[in-house]
């Protein structure tokens, strides 16, 4: 064999190998990417299938809706931030009754359009206080809906008069 | 002897000469497979972390909709006036443009949604809707997300 025909295959082999070798380290990354994402989707999942919160009792003063939440699974609640907490009531705006759909952003402090707690976690098999403040104080005899849902997804739902 | 070395000096610089363009030929198809491996890894893990949920719809007046989507997932969700959507009563579903102007069509309080953060989709409908009828919102993102919620019209 001549010296051309042993240095052209060497550097074939050598080509091939580090060919081989990225296409290798790509897959790997990928397949690392890939499996992170399934773990904390994983984690996710779980973290819905475990949370669990029902509306215990609405307390209506002034303008203030005291809404009352148990927490029947097993994570606990404490991403208030995450929270997403929506109203659907007849408003008393000038003795007449409007229809207000909104949505309450968390707050440290009380506003119109804002909600609060005084809990700083809501471990399972506990409860806590959320308080909203109504932009309107509603019309008497009015239906209302009120949707709690937490950062992990599961909500609650209450429906009746206020 | 020396005819011997000048044609094994001519075959040797040949190839080395191939060698080199085939190398860069499959390096770059190499190249290739490996950025599209690594773009769908990331496609794919962006999807598996994208989770939304409907939280609330309810119709304001007999051709106005509300819903409330909410993102429960790990990743932000970009462009989401690029998303599809199809409103209509069970079964009876059609899509429903962005921003047309002219009912039906939809419209959203933002283009991105950040984990935990709630977004407002309001649709306005050319006909009003039937008191006794369930209606069905189906969501679907850019990235192939999809979510969908029904209701009673109250």
């Amino acid at each position: 064999m001549g010296v051309s025909q042993v240095v052209a295959y060497a550097l074939i082999i050598f080509i091939s190998i580090s060919l081989g070798l990225i296409i290798l380290g790509t897959y790997i990354r990928s397949q690392q990417i890939l499996t992170y994402a399934y773990e904390i989707k994983q984690v996710n999942q779980l973290n819905q299938l475990d949370t669990r919160i029902f509306i215990k009792n609405i307390y209506l003063s002034a303008n203030l809706l005291y809404v009352t939440i148990t927490n029947n699974g097993t994570t606990s609640l404490y991403e208030f931030n995450n929270f997403a907490v929506i109203v659907k009531y007849y408003a008393n705006i000038s003795n007449i009754s409007t229809l207000i759909v909104s949505q309450y952003n968390y707050s440290k402090t009380i506003g119109p359009y804002k909600w609060t707690t005084s809990s700083i976690i809501i471990n399972p098999s506990s409860s806590g206080v959320l308080v909203i403040e109504l932009p309107y104080k509603p019309y008497p005899n009015t239906q209302a809906t009120v949707v709690i849902a937490t950062n992990y997804g599961p909500e609650a739902i209450w429906r009746g008069v206020l | 002897m020396a005819s011997e070395v000048v044609s094994e000096a001519i075959m040797l610089i040949v190839s080395i000469t191939l060698i080199g363009v085939l190398a860069g030929v499959v390096f770059s198809v190499v190249s290739s497979i490996s950025t599209s491996m690594a773009s769908y890894a990331t496609l794919q893990s962006q999807k598996l972390l994208t989770d939304l949920q409907i939280d609330y719809a309810t119709n304001i007046s007999p051709t106005t909709v509300v819903v409330y989507l909410q993102n429960i997932g790990e990743v932000t969700v970009f462009n989401l006036q690029n998303s599809v959507l199809y409103f209509g009563p069970q079964g009876n579903m059609q899509q429903i443009g962005y921003n047309t102007g002219t009912p039906p069509y939809w419209t959203i309080s933002t283009n991105v949604l950040n984990p935990g953060s709630v977004a407002k989709i309001t649709i306005y409908l050319s006909s009003p809707l039937t008191s006794t009828q369930y209606y069905t919102i189906e969501f679907v993102t850019s990235n192939g997300y999809s979510v969908s919620y029904t209701f009673g019209v109250s």
